[in-house]
């Protein structure tokens, strides 16, 4: 399987350099209170939140804006499917993200192009690090 | 016999013989004079008992006997010498002997001609029981009706020598006849092929009105200036049932009477009737009696009970019936009465017997909900059976005008597609009229109806059809049709009960159907429900106490860098009561407490304090109810109450509910813009889903511009079929 860096523009990054470089990331989630609180903690936690979506397109444009390291996006987006905004944003790493338990979706993640899932509990600045990192290393 | 001269009174025949034998007297006593001394004694002898026994054979014993005393008196007085003076003493001598001549004479013929009709009486006595015994033994072998009329009127023309005769069915008995008292006849004559017990019948069971028989309609029977029989009764006609000897008068041909004919007379008078000459030939039937060579016609009324059954008509090539033919028709004619009565009382109960059993089968098919279209079939195939001597069809009546042909049994054409569309029929036809009128339809002649011609080539002469009503609607019709005959009078009254039951069929499937598809909403309603709350708990209390949880654990980071977090915690905690709040609303919906709690009556007051809406409530309930049903109540009124928020423009909303009589009656009325329709998914449905499903009815009164009316009753003290 052929690796794809996190981000074009960053050189090819070392796993031991991995935990030093700022990871930036884009959120997309329909729920305005989620944006503002998830932001607001993975800021605090270290991680660079370079843009939020609300949507499969708006999270297209920011995409191609802000070439973030990883997309959290809720599988849950109103009517549209987070998979198939997954698929849209390749080849950026995507992580899934619901309110709902990681075991519902274990075959959906997995068959998806997504490298993870996280529940939105569990979000933390940790967790998505050691994902990305364990993807591309 | 029947051709007998006539013969003159008794006593003139008696004084022709006492001038007979005075004329022979003197004839004889001029021949003796002048043969005297001419001719032998033997000669002349011989020659005068010749004359005598041939006047003897010609005339009688009452001429022979005077005569030919008077000749031989008259041979011995002036042939055989001593020849005699004809003085006084002579002649009272050959008075006395000629009047002694005639009695005796007279005595011999009236003795012998006493003999003779006391003879023939005895053999006339003899044919007709001989006659009724034939026809009584048809009706016990249980004969069609057709066949004992048939023989009847075989049984008559042999009985009085008729050379033509036929018996007609009064249709419509102008005269004493009673209305109701029962539709004459017994199902059309010629359904079960007349005739094949009648081989010297002309032309049996091809009885086509209009082609060759003279039905008023020929121009050769009608006559000028006549009227139909009865003055009011209108349509007055006559079915021939028997024919013998004419081929015009098949059997099952129908004519209207009309005055001139001999037959209205009959009809008319219940008296017997006869006709020769003149009136004979300027008749309507002028014609076919000329062609037969009819020179006299008798024509006499049936009686059946006290009703005029028919008339009878015979006809002879001779110049005379009879003198006591009229009595002996009616004779013959009283005893084949009860033939007729009883052939027909059989023929109705085989009839009643046979149309039960059919029904019976079609119940049975019914009753065990077996699928519609093989119920249409079965009922098309049994009312062929018994009502349509061509064809009988289903057609069913469709929701956007259109019709379609479900069923088909006997004649067919081109336009005849079972399963496709019923189309291009005739606007004054059965199947447009029953569309219009929901009422029974009749076609007396297809080939008179404007667009029947297609029907007409099928071979169809008139038709009848029978609306089907299922559930307070037009569903369809069915119908019989005949090329033969004409529409029996009390076909829809019989087709009636069959319709019946395709009407509880149809009725039946659209009930099962309804259950089905209410059961699919039903389930379908909670799916939808818990669906919606799921939702609602995902996308509202869910995610906020997950932010909630997110933003607690940056206080918490912040906390330990220092800061001041009062702020933020103050923000959450408000937040929470809003998440608290979410959800207690969420959980009413599911089910509210209070009506589990504390029952229908206060539940229903605090939906009305929490609507928009003013809202008006009564309640009359004693303690609580069965739990589906205050549920129902509950969801019936909060729907309704949601309704006229959001669509319904109401100002004010009245509910009125009462638990008495073991029924809880709900009306919710609101002064809105109306015109709610179930059927346009406003909920209403899925509440009278509900509501029906408890056992319950739901009404719906939402006129546009005049508010709406719900009203439901339901059911307290059974438990709701499952």
């Amino acid at each position: 399987m052929t690796r794809t860096p996190a981000s074009r523009n960053a050189d090819a990054v070392t796993p031991w350099q991995a935990e030093l470089v700022t990871l930036r990331c884009l959120i997309v989630d329909d729920n305005q209170h989620f944006l503002a609180a998830a932001s607001d903690l993975l800021e605090r936690e270290g991680l660079v939140v370079a843009g939020t979506a609300a949507g499969g397109e708006e999270a297209a444009v920011r995409v191609a804006e802000l070439s973030p390291d990883v997309a959290l996006v809720d599988i849950n987006l109103g009517g549209e499917s987070g998979f198939a905004v997954a698929e849209r944003l390749l080849p950026t790493p995507v992580i899934m993200i619901s309110t709902h338990a990681g075991e519902d979706y274990a075959d959906l993640v997995a068959a998806s192009p997504a490298i993870g899932f996280l529940s939105k509990i569990a979000l933390s600045a940790g967790a998505v690090r050691e994902m990305v990192s364990a993807h591309t290393g | 016999m029947l051709n007998e001269r006539r013969r003159w009174p008794f006593a003139a025949e008696i004084a022709l013989s006492v001038v007979a034998g005075a004329a022979a007297f003197a004839l004889s006593a001029m021949i003796c004079t002048a043969a005297r001394g001419h001719v032998p004694p033997v000669v002349l002898g011989l020659a005068l008992l010749a004359g005598v026994l041939a006047l003897a054979r010609a005339a009688g014993i009452l001429y022979a006997l005077p005569v030919g005393v008077a000749a031989i008196q008259a041979y011995d007085w002036f042939f055989l010498p001593p020849l005699r003076d004809f003085d006084d003493s002579a002649l009272t001598l050959i008075a006395l002997f000629i009047v002694m001549a005639v009695i005796v004479g007279a005595v011999a013929t009236a003795a012998g001609r006493r003999a003779v009709e006391s003879e023939r009486a005895r053999g006339d006595l003899l044919r007709e029981q001989v006659a009724l015994r034939r026809v009584a033994t048809l009706v016990a072998g249980g004969a069609q009706p057709d066949a004992v009329f048939a023989a009847i009127a075989d049984e008559l023309a042999g009985l009085i020598g008729a050379d033509a005769s036929f018996m007609t069915r009064l249709n419509d008995a102008p005269g004493s006849d009673p209305p109701g008292s029962g539709a004459p006849g017994s199902g059309a004559p010629g359904s079960d092929a007349p005739g094949s017990d009648a081989p010297s019948r002309g032309a049996p069971g091809s009885a086509s009105p209009g082609s060759d028989a003279p039905s008023s309609g020929d121009p050769g029977s009608a006559s000028p200036g006549s009227e139909p029989v009865g003055g009011g009764s209108q349509g007055a006609s006559v079915t021939v049932v028997g024919s013998f000897g004419v081929r015009e008068m098949s059997i099952g041909t129908t004519m209207a009477l009309e005055k001139s004919m001999v037959m209205w007379r009959v009809a008319t008078t219940g008296e017997p009737v006869q006709t020769r000459g003149d009136e004979l030939r300027d008749g309507p039937f002028g014609k076919i009696i000329e062609e037969l060579g009819i020179r006299m016609v008798v024509a006499a009324p049936v009686m059946v009970g006290a009703r005029r059954w028919g008339v009878v008509v015979a006809g002879t090539r001779q110049e005379s019936f009879p003198a006591d033919t009229e009595s002996r028709i009616g004779d013959f004619i009283h005893l084949a009465a009860l033939a007729i009565a009883n052939a027909q009382a059989v023929e109705q109960l085989r009839r009643l017997a046979e149309e039960q059993a059919s029904l019976r089968r079609l119940a049975l098919l019914v009753a065990q909900g077996v699928a519609p279209e093989l119920i249409f079939s079965a009922v098309t195939k049994e009312v062929m059976r018994h009502f349509g001597s061509g064809t009988a069809r289903m057609i069913r009546y469709e929701l956007d005008g259109t019709a379609t042909l479900l069923a088909n049994e006997g004649t067919t054409g081109p336009h005849v597609r079972v399963g496709g569309q019923w189309e291009a029929y005739p606007t004054t036809g059965i199947t447009a009229t029953i569309q219009r009128t929901g009422q029974p339809a009749r076609v007396h002649d297809y080939r008179e109806l404007p667009g029947g011609e297609k029907y007409a080539r099928e071979g169809l002469v008139w038709a009848v059809g029978m609306p089907i009503h299922a559930n307070g609607r037009l569903w369809g019709m069915i119908a019989v049709g005949s090329g033969e005959g004409r529409i029996p009078d009390d076909l829809e009254a019989r087709m009636a009960d069959f319709t019946e039951l395709v009407a509880i069929a149809v009725a039946n499937a659209q009930s099962r159907a309804e259950l089905i598809s209410s059961r699919a909403r039903i389930v379908a309603a909670a799916d939808d429900a818990r669906r919606r709350i799921e939702r609602d708990l995902h996308d509202g209390a869910q995610q906020r106490l997950v932010a909630l949880a997110l933003r607690l654990r940056s206080a918490s980071i912040r906390v330990e860098q220092g800061d001041d977090v009062h702020e933020e915690i103050t923000a959450v905690a408000a937040d929470i009561l809003v998440v608290i709040d979410e959800l207690r609303e969420l959980s009413r919906g599911i089910h509210p407490a209070v009506l589990s709690d504390s029952g229908l009556r206060p539940a229903l007051r605090a939906l009305g304090r929490r609507s928009p809406v003013p809202v008006e409530i009564d309640v009359r309930i004693e303690g609580r109810l069965p739990e589906p049903v205050e549920i129902g109540a509950y969801y019936v009124v909060s729907e309704v109450l949601t309704n006229a928020v959001k669509h319904g423009n109401a100002s004010v909303v009245e509910v009125d509910a009462e638990a008495a009589d073991g029924v809880l009656r709900l009306r919710i009325r609101d002064d809105g813009r109306g015109g709610a329709d179930p059927s346009r998914g406003s909920g209403l449905l899925g509440l009278k889903d509900r509501i029906e499903a408890l056992g319950g009815t739901f009404e719906l009164d939402s006129p546009a511009g005049a508010g709406t009316t719900i009203t439901c009753r339901v059911p307290l003290d059974e438990e709701p079929d499952r």
